[in-house]
């Protein structure tokens, strides 16, 4: 007994589980379909919105503000994120649906293993969608100006830059809480829902008496990504080191949780 | 080696595996037996770490599931044929599980070509039917190369030929001094593979021996005294060696429990010539149900497979 151990005397490591979480990702179509889908989604939908704004705004697009044009374009980054809500969801979801899970937790009995893994891939593949979106939605809301024969936004205005990148971080925090609530609730719909909810709680909130939401509304997820990409109305506003800490606290708490539950319970 | 002691699990109300101590060794197919809901199952993902005992444990080569350092290179095992991605390919499949357990892509060719899957290799697991997702199942349980393999009813959905062939592969395994555990329900299955039966009914262990015990144990035999009058003689000395014995027309008896050539041995001992020996056709199905019909007092016996 001890021989056939000693045989062996190194195991797979993280570094196999992610291995394995990178393969099982790019062999199935939906998981890469779903990040294409992201994509060009995001793309039409920041052209929908920059060249709409008349409509929404009231006001043609050569009396806004350059910036504004650019910003409009950027909630295309925000509509990403919802399809890769979908897709962190499904990565865990899906080997719940599947049955997956059961060869998957023989093979990784350290199941937070397993569940660091689809983190890390989750987020590289979020935070790569999110990237190309944010550059493609800043050229689409300057393509809008310049085809109506207008001058263009600088591109490198600081306020402009720091919503594109905080626009960035939106993604890769909600498809890894819809992973995380995936994992919770062992289905890839109570994964999009969890996700959907936590996406949509700040309105709700909003619609609290004062003191209440004084209180909730600064403690969400929302309240951090807005204060780094500084869009945050006054009830939200934190100084960014404090927003990041806050955004880190939500997921280690939400990856501390579903290790918990993946090791309690019986796969 | 697996060895379980005392094993328990309750699932809130129901009591799915109730106490079981049994010993798996190298070198022979063990047959897991017990009709469907007997708990083979749960036994099995307790054995994989899947699912945690109430109590008592159960170990692979000794250690835990869970505290094995490289489990795939311990024991391979196959539970369910249709857990896999329907959307992967059986080589994508192959390969994330050979990550997993840190074993390189070499093995996943030479596991194809194995269970006969290499043609198929590049089209998706759903078109698969269940007999060769049942292949490439197995050739996920042989990539580690274990010393140990675990099967859940391998044979379900095999067409004769892939019975044939799981039947070959499993003892060409325990040949090579492997141990080889295979779950059924269906005793007639196990009875050309398996050299040894561990049998349960109601999670609880009914008979763990060899295939020839069982078969010796469950036989009968008509026996009859040459000289009518030495038939009590002769029962008498049989019931002393252990036998159950049945009287029958013209002092002919029917004895159990007792090997034909022991009873021979006994009549030659008294000096009693006998005019008939015959062992009834007995099928091992039938030994088998008469084990595990009889679940309110199971003849438990928790000796250990040698």
């Amino acid at each position: 007994m001890t021989t056939t151990l000693a045989a062996h005397p190194t195991g797979p490591g993280p570094r196999a589980a992610l291995r394995a979480e990178h393969t099982k990702f790019w062999s199935v179509r939906t998981l890469p379909g779903l990040a294409v889908t992201a994509l060009v989604t995001a793309v039409v939908m920041a052209l929908l919105f920059a060249v709409s704004l008349p409509i929404t705004q009231g006001t043609a697009i050569a009396d806004l503000a350059p910036t504004t044009v650019v910003e409009a374009a950027l909630v295309g980054v925000d509509v990403a994120a919802v399809v890769l809500i979908v897709l962190g969801a499904l990565f865990m979801g899906s080997e719940y649906s599947s049955g997956l899970a059961q060869p998957t937790f023989i093979l990784t009995p350290r199941r937070g293993r397993v569940l660091l893994a689809k983190a890390a891939v989750t987020v590289v593949v979020a935070a790569g969608v999110a990237l190309a979106v944010a550059a493609l939605c800043l050229l689409v809301g300057q393509a809008v100006l310049l085809g109506s024969d207008l001058p263009g936004a600088d591109l490198g205005d600081p306020g402009l830059l720091r919503l594109a990148a905080g626009s960035v971080l939106v993604p890769v925090f909600y498809a890894l809480i819809a992973l995380v609530a995936a994992t919770l609730t062992r289905s890839t719909g109570g994964g999009i829902v969890a996700a959907l909810v936590l996406l949509a709680l700040p309105t709700v909130l909003g619609w609290l008496p004062g003191p209440l939401a004084a209180v909730l509304v600064p403690a969400l997820p929302a309240a951090a990504l807005h204060s780094i990409s500084g869009t945050a109305a006054p009830v939200e506003a934190s100084p960014a080191g404090a927003a990041a800490v806050l955004l880190l606290v939500w997921v280690a708490a939400g990856l501390g949780a579903a290790a918990l539950r993946l090791r309690a319970r019986d796969a | 080696m697996i060895s379980a002691r005392g094993l328990i699990k309750r699932y809130s109300e129901v009591l799915a595996v109730d106490g079981l101590s049994f010993d798996v060794t190298p070198g022979a197919v063990t047959g897991f037996l017990g009709p469907n809901g007997s708990g083979k199952s749960t036994t099995m993902r307790m054995i994989l770490g899947l699912d945690a005992p109430t109590s008592g444990s159960v170990t692979v080569n000794g250690h835990p599931y869970r505290e094995l350092v490289a489990p795939a290179r311990e024991i391979g095992a196959l539970l369910d044929p249709r857990c896999m991605h329907p959307g992967r390919t059986a080589r994508a499949h192959l390969r994330w599980m050979a990550d997993a357990a840190g074993i390189g892509r070499r093995r996943v060719e030479e596991v194809l070509e194995l269970v006969g899957v290499a043609a198929a290799a590049d089209r998706r697991v759903d078109t698969f039917s269940l007999g060769m997702r049942q292949r490439l199942g197995i050739a996920g349980a042989l990539l580690g190369e274990p010393g140990v393999l675990l099967l859940d009813e391998p044979l379900n959905g095999l067409d004769p030929e892939g019975i044939r062939w799981i039947r070959s592969l499993l003892c060409e395994l325990a040949a090579g001094g492997r141990t080889v555990f295979v779950s059924s329900h269906l005793m007639n299955e196990m009875e050309e593979t398996a050299d040894r039966v561990v049998i349960i009914n109601s999670g609880r262990l009914v008979a763990a021996l060899e295939i020839s015990e069982l078969r010796s144990r469950g036989i009968a035999v008509r026996v009859g005294a040459a000289d009518p009058a030495q038939a009590s003689v002769l029962a008498e000395a049989l019931c002393r060696a252990g036998a159950t014995v049945a009287g029958g027309p013209a002092g002919g008896l029917t004895v159990r429990g007792v090997a034909p050539e022991r009873i021979g041995r006994l009549a030659l001992e008294h000096r009693i010539a006998l005019r008939e020996l015959a062992p009834q056709t007995h099928r091992l199905e039938e030994s088998f149900l008469e084990l595990t019909a009889d679940a309110s007092a199971p003849t438990a016996r928790t000796e250990h497979l040698v």
